[in-house]
């Protein structure tokens, strides 16, 4: 028969002489409590007194209640723990603001540090009014900021006739009057603060500790080559004990806390196979919470509470669409794809809520639903007045409005975790409230980020039907019994832990008081002392350490050199059952690079751009993704213009000034002024074109930039158009049609000039850099203008890229005409080695070979991955569809 | 054993009344003889932590540690030393043992005890003991990469553009020399805030464009000056004959013809030019003659007699170390007229910089988070400016009385910063106390310097062991014995990297010189180190195909025949290689001894 978590044998005594018990925490006080009934019920008592066990402290405030109700003791509040950290906050707020000379960088996590040095001086019963200790404070500037904060927190509590929790027990260990007539006994402490003494003293007739008891079993060491092996090991070996003997009771301590607590979750559900549909009946209890910040429920109450603010990240934006608690939750796959890709595609990671809702809106339209998010975002926009100044618990009922308006905490009904969860929620939220006593008004923005700090700093611990298997921390072990107690993670760098000294006391005096984590003997004396404490407590103790963590060789902990090294094989890194099924797999390899062909339909043509020839060159996979598939990556966030933004801007620009100079005589003939007017001239008309959002997207003095650019950008262009041969601009931006096999390619030349032999010279602008390498070989990186040479194979004589860029602008070409320096009318010299092109008239013939190739490799269905060369796949983004790069790896695994 | 070259400098190194500064190349053995030291040093100190060792990385600090741990359990234990080394380091053990049971330290129990650390690890405790002082407040996470806040705050800054603040003409002028592109001036500006420590002293914080302008031309001029006269040494014998060549070249050019051989003066720097041209060619070659052009004509007599003089000193120059390469540099030190546009783009950014490190610091206090270099920094202001260092002993608890410090080499100007304000006042102490002096040992291999990216600066180990700390001076010890490879190794890296490495040490410059390595260990054979070169567009795969090959070739050999191959450690440069190579090797052969790895280092 296993033994219960508690042994209350040894209490007996105490309990019939009528002795109150108590001890640390409450954890260990119910435990004690269940372990009274269920020896009664097992009694066959049908009804008995409550056993009176409590937590110290509980206990203690209990008396100061009673002290106070008799009027014994000073009549103030006690405060909460939010409460108390925020009148530290503006203390400390109020004092470096008052004082030039230092800054903190972060203020929030200081106040639970200077919180934490009032606590140790008042248990520690340290007199700071005696000068010799202020002297200590202020001989450095770190204790002796702090001394003048304590003073300013202890006036402000006075003032408001305010006080902390510990506040009481000072008042009761000074208590006059009080009959004390309990008689206590102290279980399983460690330590006991003089405060804690001389309250207990003060209010009883006899306190005692109780003596602990020695039943020292069989203690193990078991060593790992890694956390995970650790972890995993632990977890087979419990679901081995378990399956055994059920009620086998097993704790299982963490020394590092919660950053194990998640895979070890996770290894157990895993051996205990309740992953899937078992998820809720998993035997383990874990003490340990994580922080009601973090869980799902109240992490998404969070992000419908954020579109109260005035700005918003598109990943915020986006898990309103995924949360199960939000009546936004995506249900209309058709708008809010088209509403996920316009929020993309504006651009900015961070954006205004009032964007996202036009956004939205605009989605809304386009596919004519009533997009719910659309109509979230709206109604919150009516309803909130940021920017009003409230107390706490005023915002709280705006927080529940807002709520409300999202349809939290979702339609389907909650399990009884999230249940759990809902009711803390409602706690903290109580807890908030609470701070109107202790704040000034705050705005929306502000009133949230508090509630943010009181969710981050409120541990959900969930409460689960009693197990037989408990998960805890190395505190809430000390003074459980079970069968086998494992502590895990015995590293030496962690046991002992190093000496954590406060910061605001000076060091000498928190070693003469012997206060916890002043120095590295008191951290050994501590620890050795817990390792007992568990030793004597569990019928068999279990150390574990791993020799490497995060690539770091690790040493087991000197304080279990003594335990007996028990080797435990060292699990597979994959689970064993998953090997297995997948051996029993039975792979077949399907190689797909061929899509359909594509069908005639009416025996019309099929229709693209000349980008569908440009990306069967550069990857057939490509062209079938972008052109068939209709796929195209997210774009990316950027600050500024974008690069396809600049360009189009650009193109609208130059458009613009041929439109007005018309031919290379009245360019020549431009005063400098002349061209300056017509440089603004065509800027102005190019930016007002613009949509308004994205005129809207920068600011006035982005534009005047923006402009002053384009200018500088556009007169140096011009200097180089006025080197050239006579021409006159017969087309800017004009459209045309090229048949090629069954494919009709819609072609857009930027610009065609008539050149003085009434030839054409075909111009794409660029405003990256350009090479006419791109047009020749076998596949062509960018084979529009060929295109365009093909379309139009009499006329055209010269294909150019106008490279239009700062410092850099010039023209590339090739063609049979000098029309400009840059082009080059040596056709063979221009092709790569090997070639048969020696004139203009035979690179068209190869063009047009090369081109219809692949227009019928398009055509036919033609999809390998098979990227010309590798910057392909830098500009393509579709990697997560061909995966290029884990094709590559998978590779072997095929052949073998 | 038989002793080995260098062992007066290995025994000299754990001497704990010196001071010492020890270049110690790979495979050189210098972590025993840290942890000697460091074991030596223990037994004179009333707490262990008053001994520090700092470590470059987490691992080294760890590795130190455990091996520190296992020679004091191997004396506890009485376990038998099986070398003359091993023996060293037992007696060491022995007494810091003795002193760990009369302090009642529980070295056996206690690891933390160790007072071993990463910089950083070391800054982060300074910090956490002074939360006002450093003005961190309270914890902050500190992240490894932090780029996406260093983004953020570029992004705060930009909002300036568009406001009245003081620096939004020069935010626009930077803008607008980077095409008004945004996000290409924000990589920049991510990347100098990645920086910081580098370019903040040189920027500083000031409130007028007037001040911070001279200030830069201060540390510009500076610059010329350290450079010219380092030139200045190198030349002053020669100085005469010089003047007299640069005098008679004057003439002949009519240019103004100088009175004084140029100095150290920034604006010197034209003179200097003339030097120059007389002496190098325009690619910053020796000159094999001397022309017309450059104010010799091909006269008799007096010309005739120059260019002898010229020939003369010119075979004497070519002999002097390094001359050749810095005068070559002087056309590349910055000249400033105030109307340049790269002035005029410094100041700029001067300007900017500043800003935009405050913006940083309101998008950490945001966050909650820092960078290391924060912690860094906030660990230099908690230990202040004033001479006064009593109170880190306070808040300590411990007065630091040793410092040792591996990896020098990749040490950041702002560690150099922090052992500065960690040993102030030593040099008197040591006067006082010359029984009990407090010591530093700082050792490290200026060849090998892999952190550049981390601000790491091979100058500032130069420049330790000439200065020394606080008054503290460092005694130079060289190791150069080799235990690790064979002399078939050692060799051919002391041939070729001799090759690569510049003549002079060069503090300025960030450059050592290479020295050479002396095996311990006989060649095994007579070609010990394969060379093999790929070129072309398919090198990369040549090359990884090439190595599978050979690692199946040789394994297929092992197997055929004794003696066997042992373990084949393949390190990548890049990551791309690695997994390349280990998805290959899987198709090649199935072997578990094969590892691959990347690392940067080559040696």
């Amino acid at each position: 028969m296993a033994q219960g978590l508690y042994d209350i044998s040894s209490l007996e005594a105490l309990i019939e002489e009528g002795f109150i018990l108590l001890t640390p925490n409450q954890r260990l006080a119910r435990r004690i409590k269940a372990q009274w009934d269920a020896q009664r019920l097992a009694a066959g008592a049908k009804v008995w007194k409550p056993l009176p066990v409590h937590a110290v402290e509980d206990w203690l405030l209990q008396q100061w209640d009673v002290a106070a109700s008799k009027q014994l003791v000073a009549q103030v509040t006690p405060l909460g723990y939010a409460q108390i950290l925020e009148v530290w906050r503006q203390v400390i707020t109020t004092h470096s603001d008052d004082n030039a000379d230092y800054h903190l960088l972060r203020t929030e996590s200081i106040a639970e540090i200077a919180d934490h040095a009032r606590e140790l001086l008042l248990r520690w019963q340290v007199d700071t009014r005696l000068s010799k200790v202020q002297q200590l404070f202020h001989f450095e500037r770190d204790c002796g900021t702090f001394m003048q904060w304590l003073k300013m927190f202890a006036q402000r509590l006075e003032a408001a006739e305010l006080c902390t929790p510990t506040d009481c027990l000072v008042q009761l260990a000074n208590v006059t009057g009080l009959v004390p007539v309990s008689r206590v006994a102290l279980v399983e402490f460690d330590q006991i603060a003089p405060l804690v003494r001389a309250a207990l003293s003060a209010v009883t007739l006899q306190w005692l500790e109780v003596v602990p008891t020695h039943t020292h079993g069989e203690r193990l060491l078991h060593t790992f080559s890694s956390k995970r092996a650790e972890l995993q090991a632990l977890a087979s070996w419990v679901v081995c004990q378990h399956r055994v003997s059920p009620t086998t009771t097993i704790g299982i301590v963490l020394s590092n806390g919660n950053s194990d607590r998640a895979s070890l979750e996770y290894l157990l559900r895993r051996e205990f196979d309740c992953l899937g549909e078992n998820y809720n009946s998993l035997p383990v209890n874990f003490s340990s919470g994580v922080a009601l910040l973090h869980v799902p429920l109240v992490r998404d109450a969070f992000a419908a509470l954020a579109t109260g603010l005035e700005e918003i990240t598109v990943s915020a934006v986006v898990h309103l669409l995924h949360s199960r608690f939000l009546i936004s939750a995506d249900t209309q796959h058709v708008v809010t794809q088209s509403f996920v890709k316009a929020l993309y595609s504006h651009g900015r990671e961070r954006l205004s809520v009032s964007t996202v809702c036009d956004l939205a809106g605009e989605a809304s339209m386009r596919s004519a639903i009533d997009f719910v998010l659309h109509r979230q975002l709206r109604a919150m926009s009516r309803m909130l007045t940021r920017r009003r100044k409230a107390l706490p618990s005023a915002w709280v009922a705006q927080f529940n409005e807002i709520l409300s308006l999202w349809g939290w905490s979702g339609e389907d009904s909650l399990d009884s975790l999230e249940y759990q969860q809902l009711d803390l929620w409602l706690r903290t939220l109580d807890e908030f409230s609470a701070l109107d006593a202790v704040c000034r008004p705050m705005d929306f923005a502000q009133a949230l980020a508090l509630l943010r700090d009181c969710c981050a700093r409120q541990v959900f611990q969930p409460q689960t039907a009693d197990s037989p298997i408990q998960v805890l921390g190395p505190l809430e072990a000390a003074g459980l019994s079970f069968d086998h107690l494992w502590v895990c993670g015995m590293q030496a760098t962690t046991w002992p832990s190093a000496a954590q000294p406060n910061p605001f006391i000076p060091v000498a005096i928190q070693t003469q008081f012997a206060m916890p984590h002043a120095n590295s003997e008191r951290e050994l004396a501590f620890s050795s002392g817990l390792i007992d404490q568990y030793a004597r407590k569990s019928g068999t103790l279990h150390a574990s350490y791993c020799r490497q963590l995060d690539g770091i060789p690790e040493l087991p902990s000197a304080l279990i050199t003594e335990f007996k090294l028990q080797v435990i094989a060292e699990p597979t890194a994959v689970a064993m059952q998953w090997i297995s099924s997948s051996r029993e797999a039975a792979l077949v390899a399907i190689e797909d690079r061929q899509a359909p062909p594509l069908q005639r339909e009416d025996g019309n043509l099929h229709a693209g751009g000349s980008s569908l020839l440009e990306h069967q060159s550069q990857c057939p996979f490509r062209a079938f993704a972008t052109h068939r598939l209709q796929l195209s990556p997210l774009p990316d966030f950027y600050t500024g213009l974008s690069a396809a933004e600049r360009g189009a801007l650009l193109h609208a620009v130059l458009a613009a000034i041929w439109e007005q100079l018309g031919d290379s005589a009245t360019l020549l003939k431009l005063t400098a002024s002349q061209q300056e007017q017509a440089v603004v001239a065509a800027i102005d008309f190019a930016i007002k074109d613009l949509t308004t959002r994205q005129l809207g997207r920068q600011g006035k003095a982005f534009w005047s930039l923006e402009k002053e650019r384009l200018a500088r950008l556009l007169h140096e262009w011009l200097a180089v158009k006025r080197l050239r041969e006579p021409f006159t601009v017969i087309a800017t931006e004009s459209e045309l049609e090229l048949q090629l096999a069954t494919l009709k390619i819609r072609l857009r030349a930027d610009r065609i000039d008539q050149l003085g032999d009434s030839s054409h010279m075909v111009i794409d602008y660029k405003s990256g850099a350009t090479n006419i390498r791109d047009w020749l070989g076998e596949r062509p990186a960018n084979p529009q203008l060929p295109l365009y040479a093909l379309a139009q194979q009499d006329t055209v004589s010269v294909l150019a890229f106008a490279q239009v860029r700062a410092r850099q602008c010039r023209y590339t070409g090739l063609g049979s005409v000098v029309a400009a320096a840059g082009i080059s009318t040596e056709i063979a010299l221009s092709q790569k080695t090997g070639s048969v092109d020696q004139d203009w008239k035979n690179l068209k013939k190869s063009w047009r070979r090369i081109l219809e190739g692949l227009a019928n490799e398009f055509i036919v269905g033609e999809a390998r991955v098979d990227p010309h060369t590798p910057s392909v796949c830098t500009a393509c983004g579709l990697q997560a569809l061909c995966r290029i790069d884990t094709a590559s790896i998978n590779e072997p695994e095929q052949t073998e | 054993m038989t002793s080995i070259p260098d062992e007066l400098a290995r025994s000299e190194a754990v001497n704990p009344m010196g001071s010492f500064c020890v270049s110690a190349p790979a495979g050189s053995g210098k972590t025993e003889l840290l942890i000697q030291r460091y074991l030596c040093l223990l037994s004179r100190v009333s707490r262990p932590e008053q001994v520090l060792a700092i470590t470059f990385t987490r691992k080294a600090a760890a590795e130190m540690r455990e091996r520190v741990m296992q020679a004091l359990n191997a004396a506890a234990a009485g376990e038998t030393c099986s070398s003359a080394h091993q023996q060293v380091t037992r007696a060491f053990a022995e007494k810091a043992l003795v002193a760990s049971e009369r302090g009642g330290w529980s070295l056996l129990r206690d690891i933390s005890r160790f007072n071993i650390k990463t910089i950083d690890s070391f800054c982060a405790g300074l910090t956490r003991r002074m939360p006002v002082l450093s003005q961190l407040g309270g914890q902050a996470e500190v992240l490894d990469d932090t780029s996406a806040l260093y983004a953020e705050a570029v992004l705060e800054l930009y909002k300036l553009v568009e406001e009245e603040h003081p620096i939004a003409t020069d935010l626009a002028a930077l803008m607008l020399h980077f095409d008004n592109d945004w996000d290409r001036l924000q990589q920049l500006l991510v990347g100098m805030l990645a920086r910081r420590e580098q370019w903040r002293d040189y920027v500083g914080v000031h409130h007028s464009p007037r001040e911070s302008e001279v200030y830069l031309l201060t540390t510009v001029n500076g610059m010329i000056r350290d450079e010219l006269a380092e030139l200045g040494i190198l030349l002053k014998p020669y100085q005469f004959q010089l003047l007299e060549l640069l005098q008679f070249s004057a003439s002949n050019l009519t240019a103004q013809i100088p009175l004084v051989f140029p100095g150290d003066a920034a604006n010197d720097l034209s003179q200097w030019y003339c030097v120059r041209n007389l002496l190098l060619t325009g690619t910053g070659q020796w000159r094999k003659i001397i022309t017309k052009n450059e104010g010799f004509p091909p006269d008799k007599g007096k010309a005739q007699a120059q260019k002898a003089l010229w020939k003369a000193l010119m075979g004497e120059l070519q002999k002097i170390d390094g001359l050749r390469t810095r005068l070559a540099g002087i056309t590349s030190l910055p000249v400033f007229s105030a109307d340049s546009d790269s002035w005029r783009l410094v100041l700029q950014l001067s300007r900017v910089l500043p800003v935009l490190a405050a913006q940083l610091l309101l998008v950490f206090r945001k966050h909650g988070v820092v960078d290391h270099s924060q912690i860094a920094q906030s660990a230099l202001l908690a230990l202040g400016e004033d001479d006064n260092p009593t109170e880190l002993a306070l808040r300590l608890d411990y007065q630091i009385e040793h410092i040792l410090v591996d990896e020098f080499q990749d040490t950041a100007i702002t560690q150099y910063e922090l052992l500065h304000k960690l040993t102030r006042g030593w040099g008197e102490h040591n006067h006082a106390n010359s029984s009990q002096p407090r010591t530093l040992m700082i050792v490290g291999d200026g060849m090998q310097s892999i952190y550049g990216f981390r601000g790491a600066n091979v100058g500032l180990f130069i420049k330790a062991r000439r200065e020394g700390f606080n008054g503290v001076t460092l005694r130079h010890l060289a190791l150069q014995c080799n235990f690790r490879s064979d002399a078939g190794i050692v060799n051919w890296v002391n041939n070729t990297f001799q090759l690569a490495f510049p003549a002079r040490d060069d503090a300025l410059r960030s450059q050592v010189r290479y020295s050479n390595a002396i095996a311990l260990r006989p060649a095994t054979s007579a070609d010990a180190v394969d060379l093999h070169g790929f070129t072309g567009e398919t090198a990369r795969t040549a090359e990884i195909a090439f190595i599978c090959q050979y690692i199946a070739d040789s394994l297929e050999q092992e197997s055929s025949q004794l003696p066997c191959l042992g373990a084949v450690e393949v390190i990548c440069r890049l990551l791309f290689h690695s997994s390349k190579i280990s998805v290959s090797h899987t198709t090649h052969l199935n072997s578990k001894r094969c590892r691959s790895r990347r690392s940067s280092q080559t040696c």
